[in-house]
């Protein structure tokens, strides 16, 4: 559990920096729900990137 | 004839008064806006205003409009001149009224139409049913505490409860077909660039449609050639009807066990209508909503980005969190998705070919509960309606029956490029073959 938690806090981290970016700072609970979709959201990059190549 | 335009006639020949239309809307408003939350601003000197100048060009036997007489309510977010446009969200408080009209609602006034005010919406037409927003959210006519579906919920739910005979939806995604199919109504989405969007805040500039609600297909075809500024287009029939089942996309959606039968009914029948239904290949079913994932993502938060960074509390958190997504997207990955965007319009067009429609459900399950949720933040979301909004195409949800829990599905049926009024006269010859789903019970007078 306290490597998910760690990991979790990492993605917090990186959606944190990748919203300070565009000049966004949302509530913390805002941030963990990006967090958790991530993965998501890398996957469906990685999908269409890969159809477009 | 559609009850529209049942009662146009009827207006014209003088055996219904506007006045007393608007009066009879404006006493259901009344009734049930309390419980159903469907309308945020009713205009009611307005309407009757309108209603009395139309009985008077009536009178002295001027011509009127092909909507003379219709009450419909307007989606929050399109402008009405002398209300304020505030699509559900704190960003709008305090705007001032519009000045005019936006293009879809004088089209509709110009038409005859009695526009009875703005029905309410998810946050600016984005997040999902919240109760952190402006106004309450609309409830589904089918039941208390019954999801009507968005993010055009309370056009949806005017037209269900009888305050109005049509209402105009924004789609993006969904936001027509879904609350129509929810309540039981028909609902369609135009071709993208078919009705003018001046004069409304919008979501995602290349997805974002205006259309109909209203309790037929035969009904949004009168208010959609008003809309589109063109003529109703002529009947179609059934027989010979060559329709295209998706089945990959199907799968995909992964429909629920009333949703498949009620589906394969409506397949039957059309072929015992005389229609042929036959599969064709839609293989790229998932790519289609994530590569429409990105690209509303992106475009909502090209559009609404900065009011975001200026003042996060503004929006309610399923907005915060759907526009923020925009924000995680890297430009390369919407220049990929651009790529193929293009190649999935072109596989789509392949689809359809060879038939002249395609037939799929609305939505996976009849409407849910209320719960305050961020399913809409998710590309598998609403997978059987995205797709379309991608490629631009027509497409229009009719009743086809109900779920397990007795609340009404919706079959959808999609039209090639620059065919909705083809595709309307379509969804008019399959509605007459589908089961009648009836009219919510009024536990909320």
């Amino acid at each position: 559990m306290e490597g998910h938690h760690q990991g979790m806090d990492k993605r917090e981290d990186e959606v944190r920096a990748a919203l300070a970016q565009a000049g966004i700072v949302l509530p913390d609970a805002d941030v963990a729900f990006l967090a958790e979709q991530m993965a998501m959201l890398a996957r469906t990059i990685a999908d269409v990137t890969e159809a477009a190549a | 004839m559609s009850g529209i335009a049942a009662t146009v006639a009827a207006v014209r020949a003088g055996a219904l008064d506007p006045v007393e239309l608007a009066r009879l809307h404006l006493a259901r408003i009344a009734r049930g806006n309390g419980a159903l939350h469907a309308m945020v601003a009713v205009d009611e000197d307005g309407v009757l205003r309108d209603a009395a100048a139309l009985r008077a060009r009536l009178a002295r036997g001027a011509l009127v409009g092909p909507l003379a007489g219709v009450v419909v309510a307007v989606k929050g977010v399109f402008d009405l001149a002398g209300l304020p446009t505030r699509a559900n969200a704190r960003l709008f408080d305090g705007a001032a009224p519009a000045a005019a009209d936006s293009a879809v609602a004088a089209r509709l006034r110009a038409a005859g139409a009695l526009l009875v005010g703005h029905a309410t919406c998810w946050e600016m037409s984005v997040g999902g049913p919240s109760r952190d927003s402006p106004a309450p959210p609309a409830v589904n006519p089918w039941g208390p505490g019954v999801d009507p579906g968005g993010s055009s919920s309370g056009s949806a739910v005017a037209v269900a409860a009888g305050m109005a005979m049509a209402a105009i939806g924004g789609d993006t995604g969904g936001s027509i077909r879904l609350p129509a199919s929810f309540c039981g109504l028909a609902g369609f989405k135009p071709g993208h660039g078919v009705v003018p969007m001046a004069g409304s805040v919008g979501f995602a500039e290349s997805l974002d449609v205006a259309g109909p609600i209203a309790a037929s297909a035969a009904d949004c075809a009168v208010v959609q050639a008003v809309l589109a500024g063109v003529a109703p287009h002529g009947a179609v029939a059934l027989e010979g009807l060559r329709v295209g089942v998706p089945v990959a996309l199907l799968r995909h959606g992964a429909p629920g066990a009333a949703m498949t039968a009620r589906f394969e009914a409506a397949c039957a029948a059309m072929v015992r209508g005389g229609a042929v239904v036959r599969e064709v290949a839609l293989p790229s079913a998932a790519l289609f909503n994530q590569c429409y994932f990105l690209i509303a993502r992106g475009e909502a938060f090209a559009r609404w980005g900065a009011a975001l960074a200026a003042g996060p509390e503004r929006f309610n958190a399923l907005t915060r969190r759907s526009l923020a997504i925009g924000a995680l997207i890297p430009p390369a990955a919407l220049v990929a998705a651009a790529k193929v965007r293009g190649m999935l319009r072109e596989e789509l067009a392949a689809a359809m070919a060879g038939v002249d429609v395609l037939a799929l459900p609305t939505t996976p399950e009849e409407a849910g509960g209320m719960e305050d949720g961020d399913g809409f933040s998710r590309p598998d979301a609403a997978p059987f309606t995205r797709p379309f909004s991608l490629a631009g195409v027509p497409a229009v949800s009719v009743p086809c029956g109900r779920g397990a829990r007795g609340r009404p599905l919706g079959l959808q049926l999609v039209g090639r490029q620059g065919e909705d009024g083809r595709l309307l006269a379509i969804g008019e010859a399959v509605e007459r073959v589908l089961p009648v789903v009836g009219v919510a019970g009024e536990w909320w007078r």
